[in-house]
């Protein structure tokens, strides 16, 4: 999933807040990760996923309520 | 790592105007209706009821007035059926289980997510971050970690800051006054009847605690870290400089936090929930400034179970535009809780709330603050009795309890009954303390509805 890919979130919020959109490369990019990783090396990302959607929250992104909708 | 120097923990939001604000509320409510309705066949019955789907919310008066309120016994149905009511999100995504305490008869099952548990914890980060609570800070909490959530999400907020955690857990009232003592937290974190009975036992063991260098008291569970003169009796034991308060629902934490200046109430964390008030007698929002209703929540932390347009109960007087210079745009709610909505009491026409009494007894010397108020009906009227524990144990009782009658008289405009008892003569609770009795039979005690179609 990268800014572009996100559905609830639309070009001119991204102008608004471009930490928004490298907050979301960067969810995108910790989803990447997941692939062909062990068990440990995917639940550590999970969790490192957990804390980037907490920033996501607090910079006010609504287009989704919480990681496990992705 | 963060920045020190700001006063706001996320000041983006929290110093957001209104309009802003509702924007968010509003995008996140129809997000929440819509996987309710999707993925919780509890909500999708409602709202099928109703007639009413995702796509119809479109704007505040379809929330306010189209829109089913959600209740407990909704979820307790749910729970009879399947474990668990209104669940969206299945045990592959489950941290921890807890339930609530059971206040209202039965307790209600709960679980949260990991992510969930920390969005939870950022609930307390606001206040306590404006309150000047840094990573360096440590919090002791007094309570042994059972299923009532309350105290763990404490915890999680303590994760969430990125404070030294010290556990009281498992411990005598006596263990952990020697433990703050030797560990010298900045925070001790508890119920504030119990945070009193430690300052108590405290003293009864020849150790002065505010020797123990506690900057703060904090906590929740109860009203008195709201009430004017329990904070004063707190920050007199323990020789804190502030007293931090937090209401809590059960169903969706902590949602409102005091700030720094403390003007007397909590703010809504407006991040982690929307909350309005309504007329409990027809549903409608609240909107004169000041004016009391019932506090109808929507949860953006608790999504496993999600609880839209909920109602909590809780009688609160909402202020939309607080101006006392702390600088948060996020709802006041002078008081924090007054009351409940099933738990009103009118005696001889007047409305009486327990935080009052509390407050009023508290005025009085040679009372403690060890209380417990009775109601019954007795032919169609309600009469409370208050119990309270006198301090000292040679003191006249029947001339204080004549003094408390006429006190309560002058600042209530009521009569109440009041009894009171030696000192050790009531129970001590660890957590929520009970204070309220209602022996009215069901069919005695009011019954609000909210009034409207859908409502």
């Amino acid at each position: 999933m990268t800014p572009a890919h996100d559905p609830g979130v639309t070009p001119s919020d991204l102008e608004t807040d471009p930490k928004l959109g490298r907050l979301l490369s960067l969810r995108a990019q910790l989803h990447a990760e997941r692939v062909d990783a062990s068990p440990a090396v995917t639940r550590a990302l999970e969790m490192a996923d957990i804390y980037v959607f907490l920033a996501l929250g607090y910079l006010g992104y609504t287009a989704r309520l919480f990681p496990e909708e992705s | 790592m963060a920045h020190a120097e700001d006063r706001y923990w996320n000041r983006g939001t929290q110093t957001a105007p209104r309009e802003v604000l509702d924007a968010i509320h509003l995008k996140k409510i129809r997000r929440l209706v819509a996987l309710a309705y999707e993925r919780s066949p509890v909500h999708r019955q409602l709202y099928d009821d109703a007639g009413i789907k995702p796509a119809d919310i479109r704007t505040w008066d379809d929330y306010f007035y189209e829109l089913p309120f959600t209740d407990k016994p909704l979820y307790m149905s749910d729970q009879n059926d399947h474990g668990i009511g209104g669940l969206v999100l299945g045990p592959e995504h489950w941290q921890q289980f807890f339930h609530t305490t059971g206040t209202t008869g039965r307790f209600l099952n709960e679980v949260f997510t990991q992510y969930e548990m920390h969005k939870g914890g950022s609930q307390y980060c606001y206040g306590l971050w404006d309150c000047g609570v840094r990573p360096s800070d440590s919090m002791y909490f007094c309570f042994d970690w059972g299923m009532w959530i309350g105290l763990w999400s404490f915890y999680w907020g303590a994760r969430n800051l990125g404070l030294t955690v010290l556990s009281g857990g498992g411990m005598s009232g006596k263990d952990r006054v020697r433990q703050i003592m030797e560990h010298r937290p900045t925070i001790v974190c508890g119920t504030p009847t119990y945070l009193l009975h430690l300052a108590e036992l405290a003293n009864q063991e020849g150790i002065d605690i505010r020797r123990a260098g506690v900057r703060m008291l904090a906590g929740g569970g109860e009203a008195g870290f709201s009430i004017p003169i329990t904070r004063r009796r707190l920050i007199e034991a323990w020789g804190v400089e502030q007293v931090y308060d937090a209401y809590g629902v059960g169903e969706a934490l902590f949602i409102a936090q005091s700030c720094r200046e403390w003007a007397g109430g909590v703010h809504v964390i407006e991040d982690v929930c929307h909350s309005y008030a309504v007329d409990p007698a027809t549903g409608d929002p609240v909107t004169e400034r000041g004016g009391i209703g019932e506090n109808v929540i929507t949860s953006y932390t608790h999504l496993t179970q999600p609880f839209v347009k909920y109602r909590t109960h809780d009688l609160v007087r909402v202020d939309a535009s607080p101006d006392h210079g702390c600088g948060w745009t996020w709802l006041h709610l002078p008081g924090s809780v007054l009351g409940r909505t099933d738990f009103m009491v009118t005696v001889r026409g007047v409305n009486v709330y327990p935080t009052a009494v509390e407050n009023l007894i508290g005025e009085l010397p040679g009372l403690s603050n060890h209380y417990e108020l009775h109601v019954q009906s007795e032919e169609g009227m309600d009469r409370m009795l208050v119990k309270v524990e006198a301090i000292l144990a040679d003191c006249d009782r029947p001339a204080v309890a004549q003094r408390l009658a006429e006190h309560l008289r002058t600042h209530l405009g009521v009569r109440l009954e009041v009894d009171v008892l030696a000192p050790g003569t009531l129970p001590r609770y660890e957590l929520k303390t009970k204070r309220v009795f209602d022996h009215r039979a069901a069919g005695e005690r009011p019954q609000l509805e909210l009034g409207g179609g859908n409502r």
